[in-house]
């Protein structure tokens, strides 16, 4: 297995993330794709970290990605349980008073 | 050198003095205006006595050139070189023509001083009076003291600035403040303003021609250069310069309103500063001006000087007659200059400053003896009740007709004899003796009109009858012109052009002029043989025509305010059509590109989140493909 195997998984991962961001019709699914953009990067640290010989800076990283990551999740859904008690919706797009008109 | 210094230290005291007390009088403010008066005239005392030092040492005198110089000298633009740029040096300068002028300008500035010590006693603002005269003094002698265009040029424009302070004196004054003053002041500015412009542009083209603005280089290349066009053009341009300040011809408008300051102000203006400026200017640069120039300079000056006389001649005010004779007066000084003879010029710029001093200080006494009363109308009968003005105003007015054996027959003469010289050319020339010798006809006519209405006949109001001569602060002013009316020709020491074969002539026919116009103003006037009113039915529209000032002020009321109103509406058109217009539309192009953006911000998250991935793509691929091409 080849460094590049492990990044293609990872722009993958990432890429399906982002299309989740971007297209998904729940503030939950939003925060999914999320997930698995931060564990794209993850994934990249690891690999890094195997092929570049020696330290473990990258697995720390890793690490590090997944303590951001469960913090993220956690705000993330008390903003989306806020989101629901305040406007009975978790669609992204009904959230738009910052817009213009 | 060293032998030099005492003779520059009384040099430098000539306008160093009156502009220390200047400097001391504005320092001081409110605190120095009770010392003002006897500040500003021991100052010009001591420079009037510089002045007469000068004058009898003539340290200008077996020097080559002719031209003392002063220990110092500045240079223009000291950077170009130590010496700064050749031909704009500034160096105190003595030569004949300062020499034979700096006396009368001393002298007369004195007596104005002393007499304004006690004219403007009841002034409320003596401090800036005081001030604006000392620095007027100052000026006139820098003036005559330097012998180079420029530096001349700076003390011309501080001349025009104190002769609009002064005049417009009256304007500020705390209990009884008069707009008409000020309007006066700014017309004297403005109208002098044009021909300043004009002497701006003439030096520029002179620079640009000869490479020096030196009088005496000037001069040196001026006679070889022959008259092309661009000399024509800075000529021409020069002359103008000095019609507005001589106040000749069609730029003489505002010093008959300068009338409005008060009268020592108009006795300085009118006798040893101001006007005297534009004749000095012609006659310093007569000998690099081309013969054309000089011929128009002799056509402006005989038309000013016989149109003012006929003003003159139907002037209803005391001062007003005197402002139009010294305009006619100064007539025949540019004539001087134009027919060839600058030294008559200013032998009669000299001559005129003494008598003309005399007649504006005894108008001067006549009105604060009748308590501002100055229309001939209501004088009359001064003659008893004011000795001491009806001798000063006399004899100084015999000696601006040009009578036998006074200073003005001797000046006049010079200048009438070299205009009879030019006559033979026929032409411009002709016409130019002719209107020279009608002025000189005038001259007494109305000088003794003014005379008999004021002080003959009977008093013809209450002031009149009440009237009584001051003390001594005026009547000693009026005795030394008196005396200097007479004498003046005696110590004249620059070279007087000659014309040998119209001499004689000259001056038989201007004595019989003279006369004859004394004579007349006497029938008219003075017995009741011959109607006035009669007389001006004669002249029929004439008459009018000379009352309406030749239409002139009318002419410009009705041409330049709608012109300026005009210039001024185009230059609003381009103000807010081209440069708003500019700035409006890159206002406006900010705001569509704004509103073209607004689009983008609707607020849907999920659009920010592909924009900004979007431009993320698009930086990872620049920097990608700049990593490949480095």
């Amino acid at each position: 297995m080849s460094l590049v195997a492990y990044l293609v998984v990872a722009a993958l991962l990432m890429v399906a993330g982002l299309a989740m961001v971007a297209s998904r019709r729940s503030l939950i699914h939003v925060l999914i794709g999320l997930e698995l953009v931060l564990n794209a990067s993850a994934l990249n640290f690891v690999a890094f970290d195997r092929y570049s010989g020696g330290g473990q800076e990258g697995q720390l990283a890793a690490l590090f990605v997944i303590v951001v990551a469960a913090a993220e999740a956690a705000l993330g859904l008390a903003i989306v349980l806020h989101a629901y008690s305040s406007k009975g919706s978790i669609r992204p797009d009904d959230f738009r008073s910052l817009g213009d008109s | 050198m060293m032998e030099s210094l005492p003779m520059a230290a009384w040099v430098l005291a000539i306008p160093a003095l009156p502009a220390a007390a200047w400097l001391l009088l504005v320092l001081g403010g409110r605190r120095a205006a009770p010392a003002a008066p006897w500040l500003a005239t021991s100052a010009a005392a001591l420079s009037a006595l510089a002045a007469w030092v000068v004058f009898l040492e003539r340290p200008w005198e077996g020097i080559p050139g002719g031209i003392w110089e002063g220990p110092w000298s500045w240079g223009f633009f000291l950077s170009s070189g130590g010496d700064g740029i050749a031909g704009l040096r500034a160096t105190l300068s003595l030569d004949a023509i300062s020499g034979a002028l700096l006396p009368m300008v001393g002298t007369v500035a004195f007596l104005v001083h002393l007499f304004s010590v006690r004219y403007m006693r009841t002034d409320p603002r003596p401090g800036p009076y005081f001030a604006g005269l000392a620095l007027f003094t100052a000026s006139m002698a820098g003036m005559l003291l330097v012998e180079n265009l420029l530096f001349f040029f700076v003390f011309w424009e501080l001349m025009g600035f104190c002769s609009w302070l002064l005049i417009g004196h009256d304007s500020l004054n705390p209990s009884s403040p008069r707009p008409e003053a000020a309007r006066a002041a700014r017309k004297a500015f403005l109208t002098t303003r044009v021909g300043d412009l004009a002497l701006l542009l003439g030096m520029v083209v002179l620079w640009k021609g000869f490479g020096t603005l030196s009088f005496t280089e000037l001069a040196a290349a001026g006679g070889s250069a022959g008259s092309p066009p661009w000399l024509l053009a800075g000529g021409g341009l020069l002359l103008l310069g000095a019609m507005g300040k001589s106040a000749q011809f069609p730029l003489h408008v505002w010093l008959p309103d300068a009338m409005e300051g008060p009268t020592p102000v108009s006795a300085m203006i009118h006798a040893a500063t101001m006007v005297a400026a534009g004749v000095i200017l012609l006659v310093r640069s007569a000998a690099f001006l081309p013969d054309e120039i000089l011929l128009a300079a002799s056509v402006v000056g005989a038309l000013t000087a016989f149109f003012a006389g006929t003003v003159a001649l139907v002037s209803a005010d005391l001062k007003k007659v005197l402002a139009w004779s010294t305009i006619s007066q100064l007539g025949f000084m540019t004539a001087a200059v134009g027919v060839g003879g600058p030294g008559a010029a200013l032998f009669h710029l000299h001559t005129h400053g003494f008598f003309k001093a005399g007649l504006f200080l005894a108008a001067g006494s006549v009105i604060l003896a009748c308590h501002h009363r100055q229309d001939l109308g209501g004088l009359g009968g001064l003659r008893r009740r004011m000795p001491m003005t009806w001798v000063a105003t006399l004899v100084c007015a015999a000696a601006l007709s040009g009578l036998p054996w006074l200073s003005g027959f001797h000046s006049k003469e010079a200048i009438l004899s070299l205009a009879l010289d030019g006559a033979a050319l026929g032409g411009l020339p002709a016409l130019t003796a002719c209107l020279l010798f009608v002025a000189a006809a005038l001259t007494p006519v109305y000088m003794f009109r003014m005379v008999f209405l004021t002080f003959h006949g009977e008093a013809r109001s209450t002031e009149a009858r009440e009237a009584s001569e001051d003390s001594w602060l005026v009547r000693l002013p009026l005795a030394v012109l008196t005396v200097l009316a007479v004498v003046s020709a005696r110590f004249w020491l620059f070279p007087v052009e000659e014309a040998p074969a119209s001499e004689h002539w000259a001056g038989v026919l201007g004595t019989t002029l003279a006369l004859g116009g004394v004579i007349l103003a006497g029938l008219l006037f003075l017995l009741p043989v011959l109607s006035p009113a009669a007389f001006a039915r004669f002249f029929g529209p004439l008459t009018g025509l000379a009352r309406e000032r030749w239409k002139f002020d009318a002419l410009y009321a009705a041409t330049f305010p709608p012109l300026f109103r005009l210039g001024g509406r185009a230059v609003d058109g381009i103000d807010s059509r081209l440069v708003d217009g500019l700035a409006h539309g890159i206002g406006r192009m900010a705001e569509a590109g704004g509103s073209a953006f607004r689009k983008l911000h609707r607020g849907r998250i999920q659009t920010y989140a592909l924009l900004t991935l979007a431009g993320l793509l698009l930086l990872s691929v620049t920097l990608l493909l700049q990593g490949e091409a480095g």
